[in-house]
Protein backbone atom coordinates (compact mmCIF):
# COMPACT_ATOMS: atom_id res chain seq x y z
CA UNK A 1 0.00 0.00 0.00
CA UNK A 2 1.64 3.31 -1.02
CA UNK A 3 2.13 5.90 1.69
CA UNK A 4 0.65 9.39 1.45
CA UNK A 5 4.16 10.76 0.79
CA UNK A 6 4.66 8.31 -2.11
CA UNK A 7 1.31 9.25 -3.61
CA UNK A 8 2.12 12.95 -3.39
CA UNK A 9 5.53 12.32 -4.98
CA UNK A 10 4.09 10.31 -7.88
CA UNK A 11 1.32 12.84 -8.45
CA UNK A 12 3.87 15.66 -8.49
CA UNK A 13 6.17 13.77 -10.87
CA UNK A 14 3.34 13.00 -13.27
CA UNK A 15 2.26 16.64 -13.16
CA UNK A 16 5.84 17.67 -13.91
CA UNK A 17 6.08 15.34 -16.93
CA UNK A 18 2.78 16.68 -18.28
CA UNK A 19 4.03 20.27 -17.84
CA UNK A 20 7.28 19.39 -19.63
CA UNK A 21 5.43 17.86 -22.58
CA UNK A 22 3.12 20.90 -22.83
CA UNK A 23 6.13 23.24 -22.68
CA UNK A 24 7.90 21.24 -25.41
CA UNK A 25 4.87 21.38 -27.70
CA UNK A 26 4.27 25.09 -27.03
CA UNK A 27 7.85 26.19 -27.68
CA UNK A 28 8.64 23.94 -30.66
CA UNK A 29 6.31 25.83 -32.95
CA UNK A 30 7.88 29.19 -32.21
CA UNK A 31 9.43 31.00 -35.14
CA UNK A 32 10.87 33.92 -33.23
CA UNK A 33 14.23 35.37 -34.33
CA UNK A 34 17.19 33.19 -33.38
CA UNK A 35 19.05 34.60 -30.38
CA UNK A 36 21.35 32.12 -28.65
CA UNK A 37 22.15 34.62 -25.90
CA UNK A 38 18.48 34.96 -24.93
CA UNK A 39 17.93 31.22 -24.45
CA UNK A 40 20.68 30.69 -21.90
CA UNK A 41 19.55 29.47 -18.48
CA UNK A 42 19.80 32.42 -16.11
CA UNK A 43 18.19 30.98 -12.98
CA UNK A 44 20.51 28.78 -10.90
CA UNK A 45 19.21 26.09 -8.52
CA UNK A 46 20.02 28.40 -5.59
CA UNK A 47 17.98 31.22 -7.15
CA UNK A 48 15.12 28.82 -7.90
CA UNK A 49 15.09 27.81 -4.24
CA UNK A 50 15.04 31.45 -3.13
CA UNK A 51 12.12 32.12 -5.51
CA UNK A 52 10.24 29.07 -4.23
CA UNK A 53 10.80 30.24 -0.63
CA UNK A 54 9.49 33.68 -1.51
CA UNK A 55 6.43 32.23 -3.24
CA UNK A 56 5.81 29.95 -0.27
CA UNK A 57 5.98 32.76 2.29
CA UNK A 58 3.72 34.95 0.13
CA UNK A 59 1.26 32.06 -0.11
CA UNK A 60 1.44 31.46 3.66
CA UNK A 61 0.83 35.10 4.54
CA UNK A 62 -2.07 35.21 2.07
CA UNK A 63 -3.57 32.12 3.70
CA UNK A 64 -3.19 33.55 7.22
CA UNK A 65 -4.99 36.76 6.15
CA UNK A 66 -7.97 34.75 4.87
CA UNK A 67 -10.97 34.40 7.24
CA UNK A 68 -10.96 31.04 9.06
CA UNK A 69 -12.73 28.18 7.27
CA UNK A 70 -11.88 29.58 3.82
CA UNK A 71 -9.65 27.28 1.74
CA UNK A 72 -7.62 27.62 -1.46
CA UNK A 73 -10.38 25.97 -3.43
CA UNK A 74 -13.10 28.38 -2.33
CA UNK B 1 11.83 -2.88 -11.50
CA UNK B 2 8.89 -1.29 -9.72
CA UNK B 3 6.07 -1.14 -12.35
CA UNK B 4 5.18 2.45 -11.43
CA UNK B 5 8.81 3.47 -11.92
CA UNK B 6 8.75 1.67 -15.27
CA UNK B 7 5.77 3.78 -16.34
CA UNK B 8 7.51 6.98 -15.29
CA UNK B 9 10.68 5.97 -17.15
CA UNK B 10 8.69 5.21 -20.29
CA UNK B 11 6.87 8.54 -20.02
CA UNK B 12 10.18 10.32 -19.53
CA UNK B 13 11.73 8.62 -22.54
CA UNK B 14 8.65 9.48 -24.59
CA UNK B 15 9.05 13.08 -23.49
CA UNK B 16 12.68 13.20 -24.65
CA UNK B 17 11.92 11.55 -27.97
CA UNK B 18 8.98 13.90 -28.57
CA UNK B 19 11.16 16.85 -27.65
CA UNK B 20 13.75 15.87 -30.25
CA UNK B 21 11.11 14.96 -32.83
CA UNK B 22 9.18 18.17 -32.33
CA UNK B 23 12.32 20.24 -32.61
CA UNK B 24 13.29 18.68 -35.93
CA UNK B 25 12.87 21.36 -38.57
CA UNK B 26 14.36 23.07 -41.60
CA UNK B 27 17.96 23.88 -40.70
CA UNK B 28 20.75 23.32 -38.25
CA UNK B 29 20.53 26.73 -36.57
CA UNK B 30 16.76 26.65 -36.20
CA UNK B 31 16.90 23.03 -34.94
CA UNK B 32 19.54 23.92 -32.41
CA UNK B 33 17.66 27.03 -31.29
CA UNK B 34 14.39 25.17 -30.75
CA UNK B 35 16.12 22.28 -28.99
CA UNK B 36 17.96 24.64 -26.62
CA UNK B 37 14.81 26.62 -25.97
CA UNK B 38 12.70 23.55 -25.17
CA UNK B 39 15.44 22.07 -22.99
CA UNK B 40 15.73 25.36 -21.10
CA UNK B 41 11.99 25.40 -20.35
CA UNK B 42 12.06 21.73 -19.33
CA UNK B 43 15.07 22.22 -17.11
CA UNK B 44 13.54 25.24 -15.38
CA UNK B 45 10.35 23.27 -14.68
CA UNK B 46 12.42 20.42 -13.23
CA UNK B 47 14.44 22.85 -11.14
CA UNK B 48 11.34 24.60 -9.76
CA UNK B 49 9.82 21.20 -8.98
CA UNK B 50 12.97 20.14 -7.08
CA UNK B 51 13.02 23.40 -5.10
CA UNK B 52 9.36 22.97 -4.10
CA UNK B 53 9.92 19.31 -3.21
CA UNK B 54 12.84 20.33 -0.98
CA UNK B 55 10.77 23.00 0.77
CA UNK B 56 7.92 20.51 1.20
CA UNK B 57 10.33 18.11 2.93
CA UNK B 58 10.25 15.48 0.19
CA UNK B 59 13.97 16.00 -0.52
CA UNK B 60 16.67 16.01 2.15
CA UNK B 61 19.44 18.61 2.31
CA UNK B 62 21.91 16.11 0.81
CA UNK B 63 19.51 15.21 -2.00
CA UNK B 64 18.94 18.88 -2.81
CA UNK B 65 22.71 19.42 -2.86
CA UNK B 66 23.10 16.49 -5.29
CA UNK B 67 20.42 18.06 -7.50
CA UNK B 68 22.23 21.42 -7.36
CA UNK B 69 25.53 19.83 -8.52
CA UNK B 70 23.85 18.01 -11.42
CA UNK B 71 21.79 21.11 -12.24
CA UNK B 72 24.91 23.25 -12.54
CA UNK B 73 26.41 20.61 -14.83
CA UNK B 74 23.34 20.85 -17.09
CA UNK B 75 23.41 24.66 -17.09
CA UNK B 76 27.12 24.65 -18.02
CA UNK B 77 26.51 22.18 -20.89
CA UNK B 78 23.49 24.19 -22.12
CA UNK B 79 25.49 27.44 -22.02
CA UNK B 80 28.39 25.80 -23.87
CA UNK B 81 26.03 24.59 -26.62
CA UNK B 82 24.47 28.07 -26.92
CA UNK B 83 27.94 29.69 -27.10
CA UNK B 84 29.08 27.24 -29.77
CA UNK B 85 25.96 27.96 -31.82
CA UNK B 86 26.64 31.69 -31.49
CA UNK B 87 30.23 31.08 -32.68
CA UNK B 88 28.87 28.97 -35.56
CA UNK B 89 26.71 31.90 -36.68
CA UNK B 90 29.72 34.23 -36.63
CA UNK B 91 32.03 31.76 -38.40
CA UNK B 92 29.43 31.21 -41.12
CA UNK B 93 29.82 34.86 -42.15
CA UNK B 94 33.59 34.62 -42.72
CA UNK B 95 33.14 31.81 -45.25
CA UNK B 96 35.69 29.37 -43.88
CA UNK B 97 34.14 25.93 -44.51
CA UNK B 98 36.70 24.02 -42.43
CA UNK B 99 36.26 26.21 -39.38
CA UNK B 100 32.49 26.25 -39.86
CA UNK B 101 32.35 22.43 -40.06
CA UNK B 102 34.54 22.07 -37.00
CA UNK B 103 32.33 24.40 -34.93
CA UNK B 104 29.19 22.69 -36.26
CA UNK B 105 30.61 19.32 -35.19
CA UNK B 106 31.40 20.62 -31.69
CA UNK B 107 27.98 22.26 -31.35
CA UNK B 108 26.19 19.10 -32.51
CA UNK B 109 28.13 17.06 -29.94
CA UNK B 110 27.26 19.55 -27.17
CA UNK B 111 23.59 19.51 -28.20
CA UNK B 112 23.47 15.73 -28.34
CA UNK B 113 24.67 15.52 -24.75
CA UNK B 114 21.89 17.70 -23.31
CA UNK B 115 18.88 15.33 -23.42
CA UNK B 116 20.93 12.68 -21.58
CA UNK B 117 21.93 15.18 -18.89
CA UNK B 118 18.32 16.29 -18.48
CA UNK B 119 17.23 12.67 -18.28
CA UNK B 120 19.87 12.07 -15.57
CA UNK B 121 18.43 14.98 -13.59
CA UNK B 122 14.90 13.71 -13.96
CA UNK B 123 15.90 10.20 -12.85
CA UNK B 124 17.82 11.62 -9.91
CA UNK B 125 14.79 13.58 -8.78
CA UNK B 126 12.53 10.60 -9.34
CA UNK B 127 14.78 8.31 -7.28
CA UNK B 128 14.87 10.86 -4.42
CA UNK B 129 11.13 11.28 -4.38
CA UNK B 130 10.29 7.59 -4.50
CA UNK B 131 12.74 6.24 -1.89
Amino acid sequence: MPTKRELVSWAELLKLIAEMVIAAVRHCGDDDPIDFEAIKIRVSPEQALAQARQAQSAHNSEASERPSGQTNES
Amino acid sequence: MNPRRGHIHRLGSLLLVSCLWLSACDNFERDAYRTLKVLKVEYELLQAHAAHAFLAGRLSEAQWEAFVVTGHRFIAAHTLAADLMQTYREVKRIKDPNRRNEIARQAAAALAELPTLLDDLRRLLESFETH
